[in-house]
């Protein structure tokens, strides 16, 4: 009863204060947006980085083939790169143990016609393990076997945005396209993937052929131009490249003289580089919301310092009318607690439309989560409570005779 | 009933130090009008503010209503002013830009009791303005104002109002208005206790007492029952 009765005296005793107090709520309130912003910014790098991985398949390694610049001027995409072999795939699956499975690849922008429908797509050969690597399963249908592969069967799974723009609602399983003239027949859909790994390609749009049928028939070339490799779990990805970079060096007599043939990229830890940029950036917000969050409790602290020696009068007539000290005291908490809550609300808001504002203008997925709410109010409400102890307690010793004669 | 015995109070200012009360005994009867008159700096306001549970004597014994209040705790003076004094300033002392009725309602914020509906209009209805309970002191005139802190001061029906030169902020009419106000209340047993400097405004009390220099140099009843 007494509780609420404060409660509603001291919002009263705000409100009756109105620009003082709006100055109040400004500075917790831009405390807290800077915390849910920073707060968002981080949840959504740390979402978005979890989602690549899944749509990448986990543990990744990715074995390029560049060719050692043997001229000077000459750029290592320009010109034929040969150096990875079907072949070495499997010497890494036979003598890296901290591989788990690898899948070669090579793959062209290729005409692809059904019936008198004809489109331009990535052609992909690679192994019936793309599936499990990549984490890619198929929608329709299934992959082909390990043995279709071998005996050069010319079955094809199709991206599901080729599939829409080519089958057009008939079902592509059992269907048969030509890739360069040779007849292939249909034997799965994948997933969609809908985001893309890099920029520039598009995972939904592309076929997957056997390896050795693709290389055979529609590239005619013995080499491949990628391996994924896909290290046991708990294996260190550095070990592992380290262990496939060793055995490529060899196999490709290459001695300590000459540079690597291939390259091989740490999926993860391009994202890892993602992530620590993400948060080197939240650090520098948290600074910032702590800065505020402190700037705006020191204005809380100097509002109610004021409004105490405005309000000496009333507080003597309080005392005087039988307010106990902690009463007075209560008042002010409340008061400042009020303060600091309106500011904390006053900052979600605002930083709840900032981080939308983020999203949209830059490629950065925020997410405001409870958590970061919760974290939020409660920054606010500690500290205004830190900031509202001192002049309530301040409040409560004062005199209410002189109180009462001040003018 | 107010048995102040030998109640002696000093303050210092400065190097010098002020003998605000000195060695008062003073009897006050429920249900009596007692007008304290004295000049300027004679001690008056500390007799009303240690008499009010305001403050407590250097030297001295404060009984009211036979009980010693030296040996009660702040928090229970707090609670023995909410419960048992009215106040009256000079100056009203009312809220701004606070309703009459909230002003009047005050006290019960610090009230242990337990139904406190209806107390702060009917405590307006007694002094005649509970059609202006929604106003603010700033849309009331003085003697409206004064009524108004008079209303707060009856609200958690105390035996005791202490009114500290109630009619000091206004005109002769107002001022006999709130006099009439405090006669009626004294008539329906509530003792009156009026701290003043002005000779006419005393003789309204049933009793006067004098104070010059902290000390009760006279104390003569003014009007026969």
């Amino acid at each position: 009863m007494r509780v609420r009765r404060n409660f509603s005296l001291s919002t009263k005793a705000l409100l009756r204060h109105r620009v003082r107090t709006a100055l109040a709520i400004s500075g917790t309130g831009l405390g807290v947006a800077a915390l849910i912003v920073m707060v968002a910014i981080g949840e959504g790098a740390e979402r978005e980085l979890m989602t690549e991985v899944e749509a990448m398949g986990s543990n990744l390694l990715l074995v390029r083939a560049e060719r050692a610049e043997p001229l000077i001027g000459r750029s290592s995409s320009a010109g034929l790169v040969n150096t990875l072999k079907p072949a070495d795939v499997e010497a890494i699956l036979e003598d890296c143990p901290a591989v788990e499975r690898a899948a070669a690849s090579f793959d062209r922008n290729l005409q692809v016609k059904y019936g008198i429908l004809t489109t331009r797509t990535s052609v992909r050969a690679t192994a019936s393990q793309y599936e499990l690597i990549r984490n890619f399963p198929t929608r329709r249908g299934r992959y082909f076997t390990p043995e279709e592969d071998q005996s050069g069967q010319r079955l094809a799974v199709l991206g599901s945005r080729v599939a829409a723009s080519l089958f057009q609602g008939v079902d592509p399983v059992g269907q048969r396209i030509r890739i360069e003239r040779v007849p292939f027949e249909v034997i799965g859909v994948l997933e969609s993937k809908g985001a893309s790994l890099n920029a520039g390609s598009d995972e939904d749009n592309q076929i997957l052929v056997p390896l050795r049928t693709g290389l055979r028939r529609v590239f005619n070339v013995d080499h491949v131009t990628l391996i994924y490799v896909q290290v046991r779990a708990g294996e260190d990805m550095e070990a592992a490249a380290t262990q496939v970079a060793t055995l490529l060096r060899e196999r490709h007599g290459l001695d300590r003289s000459e540079p690597d043939d291939f390259g091989i990229d740490n999926q993860l830890l391009v994202l890892q580089a993602e992530r620590d940029a993400a948060a080197s950036f939240q650090r520098l917000i948290t600074a910032l919301a702590a800065v505020a969050l402190l700037v705006g409790g020191v204005g809380i602290l100097s509002i109610m310092m004021l409004s105490i020696r405005e309000r000496r009068n009333e507080i003597g007539l309080r005392i005087a009318v039988g307010a106990k000290r902690r009463d007075i005291r209560t008042q002010f908490v409340v008061e400042a607690l009020f303060l600091g809550g309106a500011g904390g609300l006053t900052g979600l808001l605002v930083g709840t439309a900032t981080a939308a504002a983020i999203r949209r203008a830059t490629e950065w997925q925020t997410a405001v989560s409870g958590d970061a709410i919760a974290l939020a109010l409660g920054a606010a409400l500690a500290v205004s409570l830190i900031f509202g102890v001192l002049p309530a307690q301040r409040a409560a010793a004062l005199d209410p005779i002189e109180s009462l004669r001040a003018e | 009933m107010i048995e102040l015995t030998g109640v002696s109070k000093t303050y210092e200012k400065g190097s010098t130090v002020v003998r605000a009360l000195d060695d008062v005994s003073l009897r006050i009867d429920r249900g009596s009008f007692v007008a304290i008159v004295g000049p300027s700096g004679s001690g008056k306001s500390t007799m009303m503010n240690i008499v009010g549970l305001l403050d407590r004597p250097d030297a001295g014994r404060y009984d009211l209503d036979g009980s010693d209040v030296g040996a009660l705790s702040s928090d229970e003076l707090a609670e023995a002013r909410n419960e048992r004094i009215g106040f009256v300033f000079q100056s009203f002392h009312l809220l701004a830009n606070t309703t009459a009725l909230e002003n009047v309602e005050l006290p019960l914020v610090y009230s242990n009791r337990p139904d406190i509906s209806g107390l702060g209009l009917s405590a307006l209805e007694r002094v005649g303005l509970e059609d202006r309970a929604q106003h603010t002191p700033g849309e009331l005139s003085g003697g409206q104002q004064q009524r108004v802190a008079i209303a707060r001061a009856l609200v958690n029906d105390p035996d005791l109002i202490l009114a500290d030169e109630p009619t000091g902020n206004l005109d002769g009419a107002s001022g006999l208005e709130i006099l009439g106000i405090f006669q009626e209340l004294n008539r329906l047993g509530k003792t009156i206790v009026l701290i003043t400097h002005d000779v006419e405004v005393a003789a309204m009390a049933d009793r006067r007492v004098n104070i010059v220099d902290g000390r009760v140099v006279s104390d003569e009843i003014t009007r026969g029952d």
